[in-house]
């Protein structure tokens, strides 16, 4: 049964939907959407239309953070509440740039934007395999990670950081064909190519113990619930990489992609959401009352 | 009485804290802040030279650094760790034996003092072992640990066990602290409630909780 946070949540993503086919009404055919408000028309009005959705999954997982008291779980939290905002910013902003940008400015944002979102992932990852090792009634440690979750992240960030210190560089000297390498992830060099995909191979490698520590905490239905929901987001995003779900081309693909991308809101959400157990306030609670304690 | 540790807690048991000889289960989802009432009552304890035992299925040194993020400092003055790892006792959850050997042999030692047990392990051994072998094994404990003056304070996951078993347990036990988490509107409420307390008046007030660096501060909730 959907709760009231459910059905706003239902709300938020249908008025998303709706204010495109309103904008659509009264501007006319789709062509008219693009040239009416021209070309910052399909950032704008996909930005507007989900913001609410991932606005929403987002304040709860900053909601439920504020709630715990344990630093591990809050961790928890506050990554999948990053998540959600830094998925928004990659496809709202680094998916659909206008194309009259310089390149200067597209690899600046994407690059940022793309690795800001990685960071994010990896942090919500271990997070949450410290936060199933804690369940655990074994304390069984998957696969070592409290082991070797410290070299990860120093090489994490040593990577992350040549990137964007490459980036910068790139960009102060106004060296365009490293730009375009950066942006593109089409590195000739063989070096630069192994700590750009650095990154990508460990996220994989974080992807990898999701299931694992799911499947480990058969104890703990909330743990459980938010792995689920967490579960399409990833799914989608391969099936936007691979070409199975397109981008916005024309009026109708723009609906569809916008349709999909609430659902990963939405599902989003709901994975904040199920981080913990939500008992309902009843009537009975509100009618005894007792006086404020003295310490 | 055994201060819980918390100023206001106290106050809200009728001005002492926990009943003597007693046992306490605290309930609440995880990362609520269950372990905190724990790692106030050893630290009240430590104050007043009780003896403190805390048994727990993490190592000494996770349940220490949880401790800081709560302002406790268990350095000073520690209690007798009975730890998977880095505690003068080894424990092991799946040593049903040995931790009813262990611990009655501990608190036979210290019978002099008054002793007070804080534990994490609970949920841990209800679900490695059937509900009713635990049930047994903790009656049984409890009738023996209560010949001594000693205070046990459980912490058990909410959420994680099924509804028959948690009743169980909470029926087993002298008093009952619930935390849990409520919605209100957009707001996610953690909210205390006595659920029950051998020797206080049965109380059916909820309590809004908040961390601070001094320590836990309830409310009365009012909406």
């Amino acid at each position: 049964m959907p709760d009231r946070a459910d059905i706003t949540a239902i709300i938020l993503s249908a008025m998303g939907v709706a204010s495109i086919l309103v904008a659509r009404f009264l501007l006319g055919g789709s062509g008219v959407i693009h040239n009416a408000v021209g070309v910052f028309g399909p950032l704008i009005l996909f930005s507007l239309s989900s913001a609410p959705m991932f606005a929403y999954g987002a304040y709860w997982a900053f909601n439920v953070r504020r709630a715990l008291a344990v630093p591990l779980y809050r961790r928890q939290a506050f990554g999948i509440g990053i998540i959600i905002l830094s998925l928004w910013s990659t496809l709202a902003v680094s998916g659909d740039l206008p194309a009259n940008l310089s390149l200067q400015v597209t690899a600046a944002i994407s690059t940022v934007t793309f690795y800001f979102l990685f960071a994010v992932v990896f942090y919500w990852i271990d997070a949450s395999i410290l936060v199933s090792r804690r369940m655990d009634p074994l304390v069984r440690d998957t696969l070592y990670w409290s082991k070797i979750r410290i070299p990860i992240w120093i090489a994490n960030i040593l990577t992350w950081g040549s990137i964007l210190l490459l980036a910068a560089y790139a960009e102060l000297t106004g060296n365009l064909v490293l730009l375009n390498q950066l942006s593109t992830g089409n590195i000739q060099n063989e070096a630069l190519l192994v700590v750009y995909n650095f990154p990508v191979v460990v996220l994989l490698c974080g992807v990898i113990f999701i299931p694992a520590i799911a499947i480990r905490s058969k104890w703990n239905s909330r743990l459980r619930m938010h792995f689920l929901w967490f579960a399409p987001s990833p799914a989608i995003l391969l099936l936007l990489f691979f070409g199975v779900i397109s981008g916005p081309s024309d009026f109708s693909g723009f609906i569809l992609f916008l349709v999909v991308i609430l659902v990963m809101g939405f599902t989003l959400y709901k994975s904040a959401k199920s981080l913990v157990p939500l008992n309902q306030i009843s009537p009975q609670m509100t009618v005894n009352r007792v006086e404020p304690i003295a310490p | 009485m055994a201060s819980t540790g918390v100023p206001s807690l106290d106050s809200l048991l009728g001005g002492d804290g926990y009943p003597d000889r007693s046992t306490i289960l605290v309930v609440g989802p995880p990362g609520i802040g269950k372990e905190a009432l724990g790692y106030w009552f050893t630290h009240s304890g430590l104050v007043q030279n009780d003896f403190c035992l805390y048994l727990t299925r993490l190592s000494s040194r996770e349940v220490l650094q949880d401790v800081k993020a709560f302002n406790v400092d268990l350095t000073q003055r520690v209690p007798f760790w009975f730890s998977s790892d880095g505690g003068q006792v080894k424990f092991d959850v799946g040593d049903l034996s040995g931790l009813s050997f262990n611990l009655k042999d501990i608190l036979k030692k210290n019978s002099t003092r008054r002793i007070r047990v804080v534990t994490d392990v609970l949920s841990s051994l209800l679900m490695l072992n059937q509900p009713d072998t635990i049930y047994k094994f903790l009656t049984q404990l409890f009738s023996d640990v209560k010949q001594y003056e000693c205070v046990v304070v459980a912490t058990i996951e909410e959420g994680m066990h099924p509804p028959n078993v948690l009743a169980a347990m909470q029926q087993l036990f002298d008093g009952v602290v619930e935390l849990k988490l409520y919605e209100e509107g957009l707001r996610v409420l953690p909210l205390l409630r006595i659920r029950k307390m051998r020797g206080v008046t049965p109380q059916v007030g909820y309590y809004n909780f908040a961390f601070s660096k001094n320590g836990m501060e309830l409310n009365a909730y009012a909406r």
